[in-house]
């Protein structure tokens, strides 16, 4: 698979020339360079290659292949390896009624989320409804180029939404992941959501987990948006997610609930934020975060403040970028954190400071340099660098 | 818990009734026009109103009749007339203006390119009131043509480099709340835009599969207080990180034990000690560790 798929790419790359008569090739690359220092001192260079491609022909756009995935030598000691983050073929028929993608995709509908090694079908058979079939196998955790045995792992899904109207949209959803023939992970999801008075956006979301009849989790969420003004309420319900085979299986899954809510205003070209996160577990315990963010195009400053069952952190930190030239952006990044974790009733500080500059070579070329230090109760001074050339060719 | 999810739910059953009862549009404005009145019933061209539009290089200009365009037709010095256009002759209030619209659309630009008013303004022919929402059009209206073929699909084309772009949508629990959106296949929240505006997929994956070298999903120094953020539940680990050997990767081999294992009374045969409650608070942080070794550790006490 991995010495087939390196071939193709080899025979596309070699007939460039050819193929650019009637095929359209477009897409990006980009090379990194990380050195960073192990515990024993030692420099370390890792190096990435990202490539991101879109091929199709000239003459025929409706079908294309799109691939995403990069390659390198990374880690301690260094190794190569890959990760391929989507490779897939996709069709879109003539009249755009339905579409077909067929390889590794990474998918979102409902309750079916993650990266699959399959085929999906969207279909809009009526206007405003629009329905997903899939299957596939689970791409491997490491994105590795190998497929996952149809036994060791596969995923049945389909989703269907249906805007009603402008002001209410319905959506259901099911999953299955099977193993060894044994269904693991089964889920049904329900949503509505929706803009009603042009200001008000709801929306509800609901997961229920067939293999243990209970909830999985639970969200509904209020946006209301006014001029310069946004206001949001979130609740939120969710029990932890256990592997199908751990020993954790035995005890009760119990879920914490959890209340979101915030306001931000916008002052001309600066957003103003303010959020809190309420969580509640089962044992009369909980948890409360503060958060509060100014924020423009030049850069943006944070507050933090959390207190109870889950630690105790306060944390100051911000960014500030600069347009020296048309083409050459400076910036600087920093954060202060001073935190206890829950019981330990050690206080410790972490303080990071990052900057660097991107140069724009020509409007396909980019170049990036960063430096980035660390410093906290492991490292007196970690520091690391990143150099990048970004190349976009045919966008 | 129960009683909570049922309020929640008739709550919003209650809300979807009264919107398809057709009580959402209540918002009105003081003037009195009807688009369809004068456009589709008495043929009135777009230009007889806006006719500055033609000109227009800036979408910031006001290119809102005044009333004295009304009066090519009306005879706005009648005071016996007042209440035709206006339902308050006592105090009229002018229209809103558009003041906030992007500074680099030119009307005249694309009337040029022989657009049509309808094909960026759809349905404000049928409008009977100046109403919100006005029929400005939402940024997945422009990338039907800004797709990168006929027209530029750069930020820059439509945007100033001092614009603020972020939507209004992106609030500050935007990093939490994207992905309902994302999933629920509506696509557009506020403003009318889609995800797909701004971010083709490769960004998602940057961000939940991708190795956070320039720090983006994760700020630096993560590691130390990312604890913090797991059990507070701030964020949900789970949505990406799936391995699971990934927690025990770091915490096996640089040693970082929990200090509470050290408690007196962190685990007693009988009642289970103060270890039970953790773990019925948040069994996801004993996982996290001891999904490798839960014969070892957990099953001589807790027979399956």
């Amino acid at each position: 698979m991995k010495k087939l798929f390196i071939c193709c790419l080899f025979m596309v790359v070699s007939q460039y020339g050819l193929l650019t008569a009637q095929v359209k090739f477009s897409g990006m690359t980009q090379s990194s360079i990380y050195t960073w220092e192990n515990f024993d001192e030692a420099q370390l260079i890792d190096y990435y290659q990202h490539i991101n491609a879109r091929v199709s022909l000239e003459s025929y756009r409706d079908l294309y292949v799109k691939t995403y995935f990069r390659f390198g030598r990374t880690g301690d000691p260094a190794e190569w390896n890959e990760r391929v983050y989507n490779a897939y073929l996709n069709f879109l028929s003539p009249c755009r009624k339905w579409d077909a993608r067929l390889g590794r995709q990474f998918v979102y509908s409902g309750v079916m989320n993650g990266t699959v090694d399959g085929i999906m079908l969207n279909m809009r058979p009526i206007k405003h409804l629009l329905v997903k079939l899939l299957a596939g196998m689970e791409a491997p955790v490491d994105r590795a180029l190998e497929l996952t045995p149809w036994s060791d792992g596969n995923v049945l899904g389909a989703f269907a939404g249906y805007k009603v109207v402008e002001a209410f949209n319905f959506a259901a959803s099911y999953v299955q992941k099977t193993r060894s023939d044994d269904i693991y992970w089964q889920l049904a999801g329900a949503s509505f959501s929706g803009n009603v008075f042009n200001n008000l956006y709801y929306q509800a979301q609901y997961e229920h987990n067939l293999k243990t009849s209970q909830y999985q989790a639970m969200r509904y969420r209020l946006n209301y948006f006014l001029a310069k003004w946004n206001i949001f309420a979130e609740y939120n319900s969710q029990r932890p997610r256990i592997y199908e085979d751990s020993f954790f299986q035995i005890f009760e899954q119990t879920a914490f609930n959890q209340i979101r809510s915030g306001v931000g205003y916008q002052a001309g070209n600066y957003n103003v934020g303010l959020h809190d996160v309420y969580t509640m577990y089962e044992k009369d315990e909980s948890t409360n975060q503060i958060h509060a963010t100014i924020s423009s195009s030049y850069g943006m400053i944070g507050l933090l403040y959390q207190s109870g069952y889950g630690g105790d952190n306060t944390g100051i930190y911000g960014s500030v970028r600069y347009d020296v030239l048309k083409n050459l952006t400076v910036y600087v990044r920093s954060s202060y954190y001073q935190y206890e974790r829950q019981t330990t009733a050690i206080s410790e500080d972490a303080t990071a400071v990052s900057g660097g500059v991107t140069y724009k070579l020509s409007a396909s070329l980019q170049v990036k340099a960063e430096i980035q230090e660390r410093i906290n109760t492991y490292y007196d001074n970690d520091v690391r660098g990143l150099f990048r050339i970004r190349y976009a060719f045919n966008n | 818990m129960k009683r909570v999810f049922v309020i929640t739910l008739v709550t919003f059953i209650c809300v979807g009734l009264y919107l398809f009862a057709g009580a959402g549009d209540s918002e009105k404005y003081e003037l009195i026009f009807s688009h369809q009145l004068h456009v589709v019933n008495n043929e009135v061209e777009c230009a007889s109103c806006h006719g500055t539009a033609e000109s227009s290089q800036a979408g910031t200009d006001n290119l809102l009749p005044d009333m004295e365009s009304c009066g090519a037709c009306h005879d706005v010095e009648d005071d016996e007339n007042c209440g035709m256009c206006h339902s308050d002759i006592e105090e009229p209030l002018e229209v809103v203006r558009i003041e906030d619209y992007s500074q680099k659309f030119s009307h005249q630009l694309h009337i040029k390119s022989e657009f049509e008013c309808s094909s960026c303004h759809s349905g404000i022919e049928k409008k009977v009131t100046p109403s919100a929402p006005v029929s400005l059009p939402a940024m997945s209206d422009c990338m039907n043509c800004h797709s990168g073929k006929s027209a530029s699909v750069e930020c820059a084309a439509c945007h100033l480099p001092e614009d603020n772009l972020k939507p209004t949508s992106h609030t500050i629990n935007f990093a939490h709340a994207h992905s309902d959106l994302a999933k629920s296949g509506t696509d557009a929240m506020a403003s009318g835009m889609a995800c797909a505006d701004c971010h083709r997929q490769d960004f998602c994956q940057d961000c939940h599969e991708g190795e956070n070298l320039d720090e983006t999903t994760h700020p630096l120094n993560y590691e130390f207080i990312h604890a913090l953020d797991a059990q507070g539940k701030e964020k949900d680990c789970s949505a990406c990180h799936q391995d699971r050997q990934f927690c025990n990767a770091c915490h096996s081999d640089y040693q970082v034990y929990p200090h509470n294992h050290q408690q007196p009374g962190w685990a007693v045969s009988g009642g289970g000690g103060l270890h039970k409650t953790e773990a019925q608070n948040d069994l996801e942080s004993c996982i996290s560790c001891h999904e490798q070794n839960a014969e070892e550790t957990c099953q001589p006490c807790h027979q399956q």
